[in-house]
């Protein structure tokens, strides 16, 4: 039976019976999943200040280069997902165990979003909830939309749209409680601390789009995959400037204090004495996007597990790995201390995934088949026409297929 | 208690994913799934029992930031 990237048989693009991932969705999804890292910008404010409004335009004009790398990837093996392009690039052994390393890296940002996600209900809004009750509740959710597969990146255009007039309608409300003299002076830090703003900014909430490469044989067309990605960080860093400045204008030097700048400044709206507690409004979205950003994140680790070992029925394994991610997300801190420690070395650790094994990727597939991947494999196939040549990587090498696949 | 529960999650869990597999023969599958429900049930059995499990999030960090010392600094002030 003939395998494809997505592991349902033929591609679904060529059997036209699935409903297909447009550019336009999956920007809005990215951008979704930027906006639902909104509660993990802290750090920025905390090395930037006043100025963090700056590092989040700096941040988003690098993460187009980054984005930039995976375009190139996505142009260069259409409708490869990152296990498959790991494989492909790689080869079958080195290319295995890099897959099974940003399969794992998929599994972890779930966990930690998970983490994230029930620390703020239970500290900010059910304080007496257990979080591990919180925990099953967002996973049961989370599995259900996995078990829909990528068509839950279709209806996000609606939420970020939903969100972006929910930010507006929240600046406008506070606008009587912003001044502009907090946002001076500017550029006052030493430059390391803008660097690291940046830094943090570009691998949390920006690159991790990185996730949405998982999607790439689920698109209609998959080699303008880097440009839909583009559209995300336009739309969620946007989303995300607005975030940023209606903060530092609302709250001034109170920004490193609280554990929640975003949730802080919105408990400051007051118009009279109806218009009140609007937090609950920002929780409900906060929770909601948390809940794609696991998902999506949830799928990519189990789609992507499915592929690497070459099983089309990827829903087997929601049930486990639903199980597996509340046990692990439990267990992963022992205490707030420890998360704190954790957010020290959560860049680096990403840098990892989202940049260098990804300019590695490109490198290698520039080495090993030149600068048309896919003129090179036209030739290949004519010259292997009738023999086996299976063991050989290059000399067999297909796009749209990892090296293995019959 | 919570071992009870524990264990009727993981057979409800089983009821509806194992038949299916076995009655189709897909033997890899069955495997593949057998050997993460064993390996999710013994971090699942350890954390009720223990209260804790290894954290590779944390030996992650040990290393990158006692080995490769590139963790993030402390925030200032």
């Amino acid at each position: 039976m003939t395998l494809s990237p997505n592991g349902a048989g033929l591609r679904a693009s060529e059997c036209g019976l699935v409903s297909m991932l447009s550019a336009k969705q999956l920007s809005y999804a990215s951008a979704l999943f930027i906006v639902a890292s909104s509660l993990l910008i802290k750090a920025v404010y905390v090395f930037s200040l006043q100025d963090s409004w700056l590092s989040v335009l700096v941040a988003i004009l690098i993460s187009l280069l980054v984005i930039g790398v995976y375009g190139m990837l996505g142009r260069r093996h259409p409708g490869m997902c990152p296990v498959k392009l790991s494989e492909a690039v790689f080869g079958r052994v080195v290319g295995k165990v890099v897959a099974a390393m940003y399969i794992f890296f998929f599994l972890s940002l779930a966990i930690l979003n998970l983490e994230d996600a029930g620390s703020f209900v239970t500290v900010s809004i059910l304080p007496r909830t257990p979080v591990t009750i919180v925990y099953v509740m967002v996973i049961v959710v989370c599995a259900m939309a996995v078990s829909k597969g990528h068509k839950m990146c279709m209806y996000s255009t609606m939420m970020v749209i939903l969100v972006a007039f929910i930010f507006v309608l929240n600046m406008l409300l506070l606008f009587n409680k912003m001044e502009l003299e907090n946002f001076l002076p500017v550029l006052t830090q030493p430059p390391k601390n803008y660097f690291l703003a940046i830094f943090g900014l570009l691998m949390l909430p920006l690159c991790e789009i990185f996730v949405f490469m998982i999607f790439a044989p689920d698109m209609k067309k998959p080699e303008i995959i880097g440009s839909a990605l583009k559209g995300g960080i336009f739309i969620g860093g946007f989303l995300l400037f607005i975030i940023v400045v209606r903060d530092i204008a609302a709250l001034d030097g109170y920004l490193q204090y609280t554990n929640n700048p975003t949730f802080s400044s919105i408990r400051l709206i007051e118009i009279g004495d109806f218009l009140t507690r609007l937090e609950i409004l920002y929780a409900s979205i906060l929770i909601t996007t948390f809940t794609f950003k696991i998902s999506v994140c949830f799928y990519a680790a189990i789609v992507g597990l499915a592929r690497l070992f070459r099983i089309e029925n990827y829903h087997i394994f929601i049930g486990i790995f639903g199980v597996l991610i509340v046990v692990a997300t439990r267990g992963v801190f022992e205490s707030t201390f420890e998360h704190n420690e954790w957010k020290r070395s959560a860049p680096i650790y990403s840098t990892l995934f989202l940049i260098i094994l990804p300019i590695i990727m490109l490198l290698v597939s520039y080495l090993r088949f030149g600068k048309y991947p896919q003129k090179r494999q036209a030739a290949s196939g004519g010259e292997n026409a009738g023999t086996d040549g299976g063991n050989d990587d290059s000399a067999d090498y297909n796009p749209n297929r990892a090296p293995g696949e019959t | 208690m919570l071992i009870v529960l524990v264990i009727l999650v993981f057979v409800l869990l089983g009821i509806a994913d194992f038949p299916e597999l076995i009655s189709k023969k897909q033997w890899k599958e069955t495997i593949i799934l057998g050997v993460f429900y064993a390996g999710v049930f013994i971090l699942a059995i350890l954390q009720v029992t223990r209260g804790e499990i290894p954290s590779p999030m944390m030996a992650i960090h040990y290393f990158i930031d006692k080995c490769l010392h590139m963790s993030f600094p402390p925030p200032p002030g």
